[in-house]
């Protein structure tokens, strides 16, 4: 069965990504609650006290102020409340060396911002339908790295 | 001599006179006729073979005033023999007037009154053996010389006993009095210790190989010299088991490499660094720098997708967004240009730090205004320096007091120095939002941004450039904790940067 998210997080410390972000869930998936946090820390204290709906998909930006990508994925994964929850990498990188350390960390898809709003619209909605399939099971490597 | 009849004891003792390897003649009388001279003698007149019965001092005029004359005429007249040895005699052999070296024998011949008849002249020719010994002496002199003038110590080591003697200087490397000789056991109480191995490797190649070719530290209370030994075994036949050698004082030019060893390492280390730097660069273009063009592409997107619909508020906003970042693109290439250009400027120039802030305050003016911003600085030095690197470190560090100003207080901004013997501390205080200690090593990174870019605007390379610029005067810049909110950096200089 394929698995819908009603309260999706998005932590970016870029507030005209997330008015790109913003706009496709507008305009695509206006049934989905989306809440934004500025940088790591004003994720995790929204993680820290369960939203509402329960949040099960993470979007994070890496290069963050406060708490960078990185150290809010080792806090998830380290969590017993929160490991479960499913973090896709939302950054401007595409080295292979990020997206090797990401998959090492334990998140489950990475995607490098596109330059094209369309494109952008297209490949938040391929990460919907593929979270939606594999649910928390993480992909092979080579399934990590999501492109159009 | 056996007994021969007259005859043959006559032909024989006539054939061994003229045949004899060396000179003979007989002279009579005063003017010295030869009445007998060997084939040897004839040759060594040089005056062809026609000279028995001439007289001596007339067939060889050169002799005169070479006081062989009277030699000659001394035994004649007393009837002592005459012996000289290694003596110089110029004889003109051949038309050409030439030194040579002779051992010479006048003899007088007695006749049956016992009165004197005549004298024998033999004579041995050493010329040879006076030239090489005259080239020994010119060679050992000019070995002498060179051994002088390369500061060379000499020594000899008798392998068979270890003793070791050596010239004035050689001696003296090792302290030791002019008359004492050293032995191979009291070398090596000299010997730095961190070379102790290496010299016995040394010795005992030299009894094995005959050759001795080391450089080692020899250290007589506390005072340290590099050395540098050469010796092989003697050829000389009287020199059995001895070897001979030449030491060299060589820390000078042990030093000058160690110099140049320290200023590569320096040079590599600056050159690593701006390697570093660049590979920086090529951080930003392709991640800092792109992310205003994906937003102008971004932004774009939006708003021809909103071009044909009404939404004139939308179509606005998006076109300010597309206009704000390629204004974050220009502002970054600009402070990469400053960044990159601050290696290569006049460092000597006579900067009067008052002008300097002065120019800062005009530049900033209008922020300054905007903030309602006091920058308050007493009567700055001059330094030696560059202009506009001192500029943009200014206008740097205030920009930033201005930007992290708190929010709902007016900034007061100030610019304080004071000197000690070694160096000058130059404070910058403001009354800010303050960094937490924990970043004070983090913000001088290259493109390092503690707060998130629409929060403070900026490109993260202000306070690297401030460091760099530090840097090249030779100074540090560093975040100090302060008593009051607000940041405080301090500047130190080396004192010999005030200009007096």
């Amino acid at each position: 069965m394929k698995k819908s998210y009603k309260h999706i997080l998005l932590a970016d410390d870029d507030l005209d990504d997330c008015e790109f972000f913003a706009e496709v869930f507008t305009r695509n998936f206006p049934e989905v609650k989306l809440s934004i946090s500025s940088d790591g820390g004003k994720l995790m204290s929204l993680l820290g006290s369960p939203p509402d709906p329960t949040a099960d998909l993470i979007f994070l930006d890496l290069n963050m102020p406060i708490m960078s990508g990185p150290e809010c994925l080792e806090k998830i994964r380290n969590s017993d409340t929160l490991k479960d929850n499913i973090v896709i990498i939302f950054s401007t990188s595409s080295s292979q060396s990020d997206i090797a350390k990401m998959y090492s960390l334990g998140a489950n898809y990475f995607i490098t911002k596109p330059a094209d709003f369309n494109d952008l619209k297209n490949l938040i909605s391929k990460a919907l339908a593929i979270v939606g399939e594999t649910e928390t099971s993480r992909p092979a490597f080579e399934n990590f790295y999501i492109k159009l | 001599m056996i007994e021969l009849p007259d005859a043959l004891r006559e032909k024989i003792l006539r054939e061994v006179i003229d045949t004899a390897p060396f000179p003979i003649g007989v002279y009579t009388g005063h003017k010295m006729k030869i009445v007998l001279a060997n084939q040897c003698m004839i040759e060594t007149y040089g005056k062809g073979p026609n000279v028995i019965g001439q007289n001596y001092t007339e067939i060889l005029p050169e002799l005169e005033n070479q006081l062989i004359f009277e030699q000659l005429r001394d035994v004649l007249k007393t009837g002592i023999p005459y012996e000289a040895k290694n003596s110089r005699v110029d004889i003109v052999v051949e038309g050409v007037l030439k030194p040579h070296y002779f051992n010479y024998n006048f003899t007088p011949i007695f006749g049956e009154d016992k009165q004197v008849y005549g004298v024998m002249n033999t004579a041995a020719e050493v010329t040879a053996l006076n030239v090489s010994r005259q080239q020994t002496i010119e060679i050992e002199k000019r070995l002498r010389l060179a051994v002088e003038s390369s500061q060379l110590g000499t020594f000899e080591i008798d392998l068979e006993n270890g003793i070791i003697t050596g010239s004035k200087r050689f001696l003296k490397f090792f302290g030791t009095p002019i008359k004492n000789s050293l032995t191979l056991p009291a070398v090596q109480k000299y010997i730095h210790s961190g070379d102790k191995n290496l010299w016995e490797e040394s010795v005992e190649k030299m009894y094995s190989k005959g050759q001795l070719q080391c450089e080692i530290r020899i250290k007589i209370e506390n005072a340290v010299q590099w050395i540098r030994l050469s010796g092989t075994l003697s050829e000389s036949d009287n020199k059995e088991n001895i070897i001979v050698g030449i030491a060299q004082d060589i820390s000078e030019e042990r030093q000058h490499s160690e110099e140049l060893l320290k200023l590569v390492e320096q040079r590599t280390a600056e050159l690593k660094r701006s390697n570093d730097d660049l590979k920086q660069f090529g951080h930003v273009i392709s991640h800092d720098l792109k992310e205003p063009l994906r937003k102008i592409s971004m932004f774009s997107n939006l708003l021809l997708e909103s071009a044909d619909s009404s939404h004139l508020s939308k179509i606005m906003q998006y076109a300010q967004k597309i206009n704000k970042s390629s204004a974050r693109v220009s502002e970054m290439i600009d402070a990469i240009l400053n960044y990159s250009s601050s290696g290569s400027l006049d460092l000597n120039e006579i900067v009067d730090l008052n002008e300097v802030l002065q120019s800062v305050n005009e530049d900033l003016e209008l922020k300054i205004k905007d903030k309602n911003a006091i920058v308050e600085y007493a009567s700055m030095p001059h330094l030696c320096g560059s202009n506009t690197l001192l500029y943009q470190l200014f206008l740097n560090l205030i920009s930033n007091s201005l930007k992290f100003s708190r929010p709902g207080s007016d900034p007061i901004i100030k610019i304080e120095y004071q000197t000690t013997h070694e160096s000058l501390h130059i404070f910058i205080t403001d009354n800010g939002i303050g960094i937490a200690a924990e970043n004070s090593q983090r913000i001088f990174n290259t493109f390092e941004r503690l707060h998130s870019k629409d929060e403070y605007e900026g490109t993260g390379l202000g306070l690297s450039l401030c460091r760099k610029i530090v840097e090249r005067h030779k100074g540090e810049i560093k975040l100090i904790p302060s008593e009051n909110q607000g940041a405080v950096f301090e500047i130190i200089f080396p004192i010999n940067i005030i200009c007096r």
